[in-house]
């Protein structure tokens, strides 16, 4: 006790003298001198030659003494020394050898928090740069494993401390904030080391190597928590590091843990340990890099039963409340519940769940379709790790939740929605259903889309190890050799032409050598419609079809015809399979809504709202009516030229002197175009002719009756029930004819109307028809001139503009809330034009 | 710049029914009467007929088939001549001396409309082969005998459907075209197929194969054609070309080698280069589907050149002159 106690007095009075001595003396021998006399005091200095002051026995006890009470007081005096003097009376070896020690030999955590303080407190000095040199050399040191191994000597029990853990986060907060106080003091001096990236790096092969050893000492028996490496990493994840962290690690660890139950022990516990608040972090990154569920299991052992925020995140919220577009993210997580027998019971307890969301009517209405593709593809890969006994311990609640889920997915206006909604019925009673008895079985179209929906089904399976390497690759640093083969690969493939003799055979024209056909194809717009109702001549039928687009814009009694060549038109089915069966007659169609427009479209909005129609010939009405006023309202004028161009083989004798002449002009042609000097390379046609918008004087007749009776309903047709596809449509149509309607008097009339409509519909439940409501409203925006806008439509925009507000802030649907954003813009852009003229008068 | 379409050299006109089957020959109509090329026609209404190419009229008509169709017309050893009728018979023509007789009648017990394939000589004599009632059966005569040789039967006859074409390649090597779209190549002295591939998916309707670079072209009832070789012992094919429109009723090889024609179903006669199949020319001049073609030998009266006939279900014999060197 007293040779302890005289030990205490002994160190005190050595550290005072000699932090005396720095402070005073400006004699460099002298504070080398008793530098090198206190340094005896730091850890694993075994060189006792230099010991000349204090008795050998006495040496453990001040070293802890000098530790606990002087250490930290006395680093912070040698950095407040540090100083231009300093500099130069100390030479580099000096540095090393007498001051640098104590920090880089001293207690690691100790002299990396003294140093953090006094690097931050710092303004651009010789002290900073010291620090910073400091620091780096403590990063290249590698000293972080020392701090982090020192930790894992706390005594079971001691890590709950509260003092210890306040003093962990403390410190690894400054580990953690290392790089981003570096660049907030350094800004352009930064040095490479403090860098994020190569920082977080370097600090991961650190917390590898600790783990190392922990394994090694473990196997000794030694007893070691762990429990500072899991905040660590939890908190280097919660900083935004995964990617950084995992890269380093998760290769090795994937590896180590493959075949040793130690290791896997080791890592299960890490990742328990870490906090719950930083788990999610780590939880996804784990999830998006493990190239295989079976390395998940190796690493994540049984946690997911013992942590109940895991349990939380992996099975509710990264199923249910986000998406990622990689499979592997699903794979990894079904693959890792299926893994054991006591986590197995999880799987089909998520697939319910998720089954539940599926079919929920509102959760298909409601979420956008990458939510809901990501939600069926979970439940594809789910059901894939189900065995036989599970599927037939459930198999009614997952048929029923099917089931239910159907009819809202069927009745989904979005095809997509349709498709998955589908295949995930198909994929699911033929899999559930394995006594086959009735699988749902549709009809749709095989895509490359479909098969890898499809292949979701069957567990993906564990990589080769070359794979492995692949996906996961170890040293990040060697990476750009392979690089270089790829570009040999394009190398010349000569096609070989071999010189023959067919080349002095030079073809004809072979124009004429067309598909023949075996009926006489009408020449008359009659002839053509008795033709189209033909029941028993497909041939004619055909043929028909194909030249009543022609002969009804050339035909000069088209008017007599019309309204009975639209009810035809409207009424013929595809009877004969047809190619392009629908594309002609909706060709026909508006062909004859651009010859006869207001006879045409008396027709068809007058028929649209009839009774005796179905859905599919009200929206070709739609279409009709919409493209014919495009083309109405910038008819093209390309194309007929063209075809008199043309050149038409009239003679059957080769007349040589045609030719010729043909030759004649080319060559003349070439040899202005040799002698002409171009400056500009743009393209050389004539500016496009101005051509009068034919649609004006028709606007009206096509607008209004169509808009008139939306809220009408029939048996056959409700359009604010369950027709709201077509309600979308019509929105959609009517915006198309207010753009093709502009600089029409009458536009402004149809404007207020459309806009009143809107105003009525403007919290539909479905996404299509805001969708159509919003394409409406950006028409006309961009139709009708900004000045009627704020004169005539003022408070309804003003409506408009929160409406808008309101669906990009709250509108699940994504494409809603862009065309939300689109019409905002327009309509501030039209408002604020409006309000500059304004103030120019 | 393409040439325009080309255009007929010019038409005969007057034919009875229309022509199932052409050939080019030289021969004298009268005893004293000079030698000069023709065209021999063979018409649905039962009558040979032989065309003066100067005057364009016919010289002389043979009436042998009982008003039954001819199906087919060949010349052998110059100035003789076989025709095949619908009357199941082949007749052979005795011209020698400005005589026009039947030598001899072999009969075919066929109903199709399958044309003969004579052999080239051997020893003295042709060998003819016929198709039979027998499902893909062809039957082998002595032409100057006119006794049977032997029968050629695939194993499994069923699969192959009905003989639809014939075309000797060597004195020994027959080549058939199935049904089925098969085309095999038979040896006729071990009565066995060397080898055989399925060529076309719907029957052969006609072959024809050019014994100089040992290549073959045939048409068939969809849009496909394919020139094809045949080596020692294996057909196999070299390209295949697609047709705008499907059927081909005939298909020729000059005997330059440089061009083939097809003739289809579509009234027209479309050229090929024979090297490497590409398309030359679309001869649409008539006005029904096409029936028959022939290539002449190079004929001294058109400078050397050899024409084309083409015989259409229009009652027209349209002669081209073609791509002459």
């Amino acid at each position: 006790m007293a040779t302890c106690h005289s030990g205490k007095i002994l160190v005190r009075t050595e550290v005072r003298d000699v932090t005396n001595t720095l402070n005073t003396s400006t004699d460099v021998a002298d504070i080398k001198q008793k530098l090198q006399h206190l340094a005896i005091l730091l850890p694993n200095q075994e060189d006792k030659s230099r010991n000349t002051w204090i008795d050998e026995v006495l040496l453990p006890s001040a070293r802890e003494e000098f530790k606990n009470e002087h250490y930290v007081h006395f680093l912070r005096v040698l950095i407040n020394n540090f100083s231009l003097e300093w500099s130069q009376i100390l030479t580099k070896d000096d540095w090393s050898c007498y001051v640098d020690v104590f920090f880089l030999e001293g207690w690691p955590l100790d002299a990396f928090v003294c140093l953090c303080h006094a690097f931050t407190q710092s303004k651009p000095s010789f002290k900073q740069d010291k620090c910073v040199y400091l620091l780096t050399e403590f990063i290249n040191r590698h000293k972080f494993e020392d701090i982090i191994w020192q930790q894992c000597f706390v005594p079971k029990g001691h890590a709950e401390d509260v003092k210890r853990q306040t003093e962990w986060e403390g410190a690894v907060t400054l580990m953690i904030s290392l790089p981003d106080r570096a660049a907030n003091t350094l800004k352009k001096r930064l040095r490479h080391e403090l860098f994020p990236h190569p920082y977080f790096t370097s600090l991961s092969r650190d917390i590898l190597c600790v783990l190392t050893r922990v394994q090694h000492n473990l196997q000794d028996g030694m007893s070691l928590s762990i429990a500072f490496l899991s905040l660590l990493i939890g908190r280097i994840c919660q900083n935004g590091q995964t990617d950084t962290l995992l890269d380093t690690m998760l290769p090795s660890l994937v590896d180590l843990s493959e075949d040793s139950l130690l290791w896997q022990k080791i890592c299960e516990q890490m990742f328990l340990n870490v906090p719950d608040r930083c788990l999610e972090k780590l939880v996804i990154g784990l999830l998006k890099k493990t190239p295989w569920y079976g390395f998940l299991g190796n690493l994540l052992g049984d946690s997911v039963i013992e942590s109940n925020t895991l349990q939380t995140l992996l099975v509710k919220k990264l199923l249910l409340f986000r998406n990622y577009p990689e499979d592997l993210f699903l794979q990894n997580i079904f693959g890792y519940l299926a893994g054991s027998e006591k986590r197995r019971h999880l799987l089909s307890k998520t697939l319910k769940t998720l089954l539940e969301t599926w079919s929920d009517g509102s959760s298909v209405k409601h979420t956008s379709y990458d939510q809901h593709l990501y939600i069926s593809k979970a439940i594809v890969i789910a059901i894939g790790h189900h065995n036989k006994m599970e599927i037939t311990a459930n198999k009614d609640v997952y048929l029923n939740l099917l089931m239910d889920g159907m009819k809202h997915h069927l009745q989904s206006p979005i095809p997509n929605m349709r498709h998955l909604g589908i295949m995930v019925a198909e994929i699911l009673t033929k899999h559930v259903d394995d006594t086959g008895s009735h699988p749902l079985k549709f009809e749709y179209e095989d895509g490359v889309d479909t098969a890898a929906f499809k292949s979701l089904l069957h567990p993906p399976k564990r990589p080769s190890k070359e794979e492995t390497q692949r996906l996961l690759p170890k040293q990040p640093d060697v990476i750009k050799t392979s690089e270089k083969k790829n570009t040999e690969a394009s190398s010349e493939i000569k096609v070989e032409e071999e010189l023959d003799s067919d080349d002095d055979l030079e073809p004809y024209d072979m124009s004429c050598d067309t598909p023949v056909r075996s009926v006489q194809t009408p020449v008359y717009i009659r002839d053509c419609m008795k033709g189209l109702m033909s029941h028993d001549k497909p041939d004619l039928f055909e043929a028909s079809l194909e030249v009543v687009a022609n002969l009804v814009s050339i035909a000069p009694d088209f008017h007599e015809v019309c309204v009975e060549y639209m009810r035809i038109m409207l009424h013929i089915e595809d009877r004969f399979s047809t190619t392009d069966f629908s594309r002609l007659r909706h060709s026909a169609m508006v062909a004859a809504a651009v010859r006869a427009p207001k006879l045409t479209s008396g027709v068809l909005t007058k028929e649209f709202y009839d009774r005796n129609y179905n859905i599919k010939q009200r929206l070709d009405m739609l279409e009709v009516l919409a493209e014919a006023s495009q083309q109405l309202s910038k008819p093209d004028t390309g194309v007929h030229k063209t075809n008199v161009d043309q050149h038409i083989p009239v003679s059957r004798n080769v007349d040589k002197s045609l030719a010729t002449t043909e030759h004649w002009k080319d060559i003349v042609q070439k040899r202005i175009d040799s002698k002409t000097r171009r400056f500009a390379t743009g393209s050389r046609k004539p500016a496009p002719e101005p051509k009068e918008n034919r649609f004006a004087e028709y606007a009206g007749c096509f607008f209004f009756p169509l808009i008139r009776q939306y809220d009408n309903s029939m048996n056959t047709m409700d359009m604010l029930g369950d027709d709201f596809l077509l309600l979308g449509r019509l929105l959609f149509t009517l915006g198309i004819i207010i753009s093709s309607a502009e600089n029409a008097p009458v536009l402004r009339q149809m404007a207020k109307s459309l806009l009143e409509l809107i105003w009525v519909l403007r919290y539909h439940t479905q996404p299509f028809v805001r969708r159509g409501l919003l394409f409406a409203l950006s028409m006309v925006l961009l139709t009708v001139p900004s000045f009627i806008l704020v004169d005539e439509m003022q408070d309804e925009l003003m409506e408009c503009r929160h409406w808008l507000q309101d669906i990009l802030c709250k509108d699940t649907d994504m494409e809603s809330c862009k065309l939300a954003a689109k019409a905002g813009d327009l309509l501030d852009y039209n408002m604020q034009k409006e309000i500059v003229h304004a103030s120019k008068r | 710049m393409t040439q325009p379409s080309p255009s007929p050299l010019f038409v005969l006109r007057g034919l009875n029914g229309f022509s199932h089957s052409m050939t080019f020959m030289n021969n004298n109509t009268a005893k004293d009467e000079p030698y000069q090329d023709m065209l021999v026609t063979g018409s649905s209404t039962g009558e040979v007929q032989l065309w003066n190419l100067k005057t364009r009229r016919v010289a002389q008509t043979l009436q042998g088939h009982d008003k039954e169709a001819v199906i087919w017309v060949k010349v052998y050893q110059e100035k003789n001549l076989i025709s095949q009728g619908r009357d199941n018979n082949v007749c052979v023509w005795d011209f020698r001396e400005g005589r026009q007789e039947v030598c001899n009648k072999i009969p075919v017990t066929s109903v199709s409309f399958c044309k003969c394939a004579l052999s080239s000589e051997d020893n003295g004599s042709h060998i003819l082969a016929t198709p039979t009632c027998e499902l893909a059966t062809v039957r082998l005569f002595h032409l100057q005998t006119g006794e049977p040789i032997s029968n050629l039967v695939p194993t499994k006859p069923e699969s192959y459907g009905m003989v639809m074409c014939m075309k000797w390649i060597s004195n020994h090597q027959l080549i058939v075209g199935y049904e089925d779209g098969t085309v095999a190549l038979w040896d006729t002295k071990k009565q066995e197929i060397v080898s055989k591939l399925k060529m076309h998916s719907e029957p052969v309707m006609c072959i024809d194969f050019s014994t100089s670079t040992m290549r073959g072209v045939s048409g068939s009832v969809d849009n496909s054609l394919k020139l094809w070789h045949v080596d020692s012992s294996e057909i196999s094919v070299i390209k295949e070309h697609e047709l705008t429109n499907a059927g081909l009723s005939d298909i020729k090889i000059r005997q330059d080698n440089k061009i083939f024609a097809t003739g289809g179903w579509d009234n027209r006669v479309r050229l090929f280069s024979f090297q490497k199949c590409k398309p030359l020319a679309v001869l649409d001049y008539h006005t029904e589907s096409i029936l028959s073609l022939a290539f002449s030998y190079p004929l001294a009266e058109f400078d050397h050149g050899q024409l084309l006939a083409v015989g259409g279900k229009d009652s027209l014999i349209s002669i081209w002159s073609l791509y002459q060197s």
